[in-house]
């Protein structure tokens, strides 16, 4: 395959890893702008793991990502005690920033300068997680504890009234996408030879959060589209070079104004489905005439 | 022991507003047991103490003779109390089916482990439908609870408190909103419901229905128990004449 073709598909699988994540604190009815940040926990550690002690790929990847839980686990108990979404934020924010200046300053993982040498992100590992994953998401929305994280997603309160456990229920889903976010980083690192601080600050959860709002962060399959669209489309707009930030943000913008639940929702995938139903179902009697 | 909820002194403050004070109750197991009171005398945040949602700031709560006062709510949930909404708090887009299972969720293995789980096993859902025929809602079971008649709603409510199989239910309003014919109903299914086993508090506006129904009932007026005792005497006591009935 082109390696250009391949380049933006590894892109936009570790994008669409990166949208799950934050789509996993959404689906407990949280929000984080801390995942650049635990993404980036995922891409120095595994990428120290492999260029300086030649641990294996694989190996490195998970271990990584499960630090990177760790840290979500951490973030997510004070988080909990943060009801409102604009304070979240804040808070999310500041472990993010924490991160960033201690990347920033740490001799051992290159500072300022970054961190180089790491290699081994193919297309076809890149795939695999991806697949793993939408297969992870779309079994648990179907099981009891998506039922759970549901019932904590639009009411909490209620849902305590029911013995479920919120605060369990929010943290572990929290530490999940902070160990995807992680899993994110360590493949991106992999791909990209070469990471630094800025990747992983601000911008970096923010573009993550775009990926979420402007699929839809009621259903699986939003954050996925979105990731995949936005991204494809950043390749798009490359030649009008730094505008390019400044076009996201606009249709952003856009989608909020026209769309504010994202492309996809639920009533949507319920119309498909029951258009493809109808179709199967006018095609079958076709065939039985 | 008999009863199956005693509060002792229990005070809830918000601010400078005391919303409880000192308050005891004892319900006895097997009681439909009435709690009337004015506006903002207290009785929604009563449940909302008894169940956790908050903590009290003084006095205890026992439930089944255990001192449940510091115990998280849905600890409190799993041991046997279950609550009803004044204000309809339902999830989403779900539909009655999946809302009634959540009241249900915390006796069955909800986390990772349960992945491969449906949400629903076919032992569940029988049993989901014969709560459904009980309230009389079973048509309703693959809607959307949202989109139901008010009346409808709360039943629905209902169906999910008892899905956990409690001890004590505690029932905030459980007529509001309702027709006249919806109440009948209601006031039934009440009856059976304690008539199963299950103890019964009622906190209600509607004095009439009440009245009728309950066999023991206490009266809040700001967050003081002003009165307790069979609905004949509630019904005759000067203070609770003046506060809650009316003085003519």
């Amino acid at each position: 395959m082109n390696l250009y073709i391949a380049g933006i598909l590894i892109t936009i699988e570790i994008n669409v890893i990166l949208a799950l994540s934050l789509y996993s604190v959404i689906s407990t009815g949280q929000f984080s702008l801390a995942h650049g940040a635990f993404m980036g926990i995922g891409a120095y550690i595994s990428s120290v793991l492999t260029v300086n002690f030649h641990v294996p790929l694989g190996v490195a990847l998970l271990i990584a990502a499960l630090i990177s839980g760790g840290f979500g686990i951490i973030v997510g108990f004070p988080a909990l005690r943060v009801r409102r979404n604009l304070y979240l934020a804040i808070a999310t924010l500041g472990f993010g920033e924490i991160m960033r200046v201690v990347f920033l300053n740490t001799e051992y993982i290159g500072a300022a300068t970054g961190f180089r040498g790491m290699k081994g992100t193919s297309l076809s590992l890149a795939t695999g997680v991806v697949a793993i994953l939408i297969i992870f998401f779309y079994v648990v929305e179907r099981s009891r504890l998506g039922l759970a994280r549901e019932a904590v997603r639009y009411n909490p309160d209620a849902a305590s009234m029911m013995g479920l456990n919120v605060t369990r229920i929010k943290v572990t889903a929290f530490a999940q996408g902070a160990f995807m976010a992680g899993l994110a980083g360590g493949l991106y690192a992999h791909y990209a030879y070469f990471i630094e601080p800025s990747t992983f600050g601000f911008f970096g959860s923010l573009i993550i959060l775009f990926f979420v709002i402007f699929g839809g962060g009621e259903v699986l399959w939003g954050s996925i589209i979105g990731a995949v669209i936005l991204t494809a489309l950043l390749e798009l707009l490359r030649f009008t070079l730094s505008w390019r930030i400044a076009f996201y943000g606009a249709i952003i913008v856009i989608i909020m104004l026209v769309r504010p639940q994202g492309l996809v929702d639920k009533n949507l995938l319920n119309w498909i489905s029951d258009s493809v139903r109808g179709m199967v179902s006018f095609g079958g009697s076709k065939r039985g005439e | 022991m008999s009863e199956i909820l005693v509060t002792k002194r229990l005070t809830k403050k918000f601010g400078g507003l005391t919303a409880l004070s000192e308050v005891d109750l004892e319900v006895s197991k097997g009681d439909i047991y009435g709690i009337i009171g004015p506006n903002g005398a207290g009785k929604t945040t009563l449940f909302n103490v008894v169940t956790g949602l908050f903590f009290g700031d003084h006095g205890k709560i026992f439930f089944d003779g255990v001192d449940i006062t510091r115990i998280e709510a849905h600890l409190r949930i799993r041991m046997g109390i279950a609550r009803t909404f004044q204000n309809l708090s339902f999830f989403g887009k779900m539909s009655v089916r999946e809302t009634v299972m959540v009241g249900y969720l915390c006796h069955t293995h909800h986390g990772y482990r349960s992945i491969f789980c449906r949400r629903q096993s076919a032992e569940e859902n029988k049993r989901i439908e014969d709560l459904l025929l009980f309230m009389g809602i079973e048509k309703y079971k693959g809607e959307n609870v949202i989109n139901l008649p008010i009346g409808d709603q709360r039943k629905v409510d209902m169906a999910r408190a008892l899905a956990g199989n409690p001890k004590l239910i505690l029932l905030d309003e459980p007529v509001s909103g309702m027709t006249a014919g919806e109440m009948g109903t209601v006031a039934e299914a009440i009856r059976n419901i304690r008539d199963s086993g299950i103890t019964v508090i009622v906190v209600e506006h509607n004095v009439n229905f009440i009245m009728s129904l309950a066999n023991h009932m206490a009266v809040l007026n700001f967050g003081h128990r002003i009165a307790d005792g069979p609905p004949r005497e509630i019904q005759q006591n000067v203070e609770v004449i003046e506060a809650y009935l009316g003085s003519e």
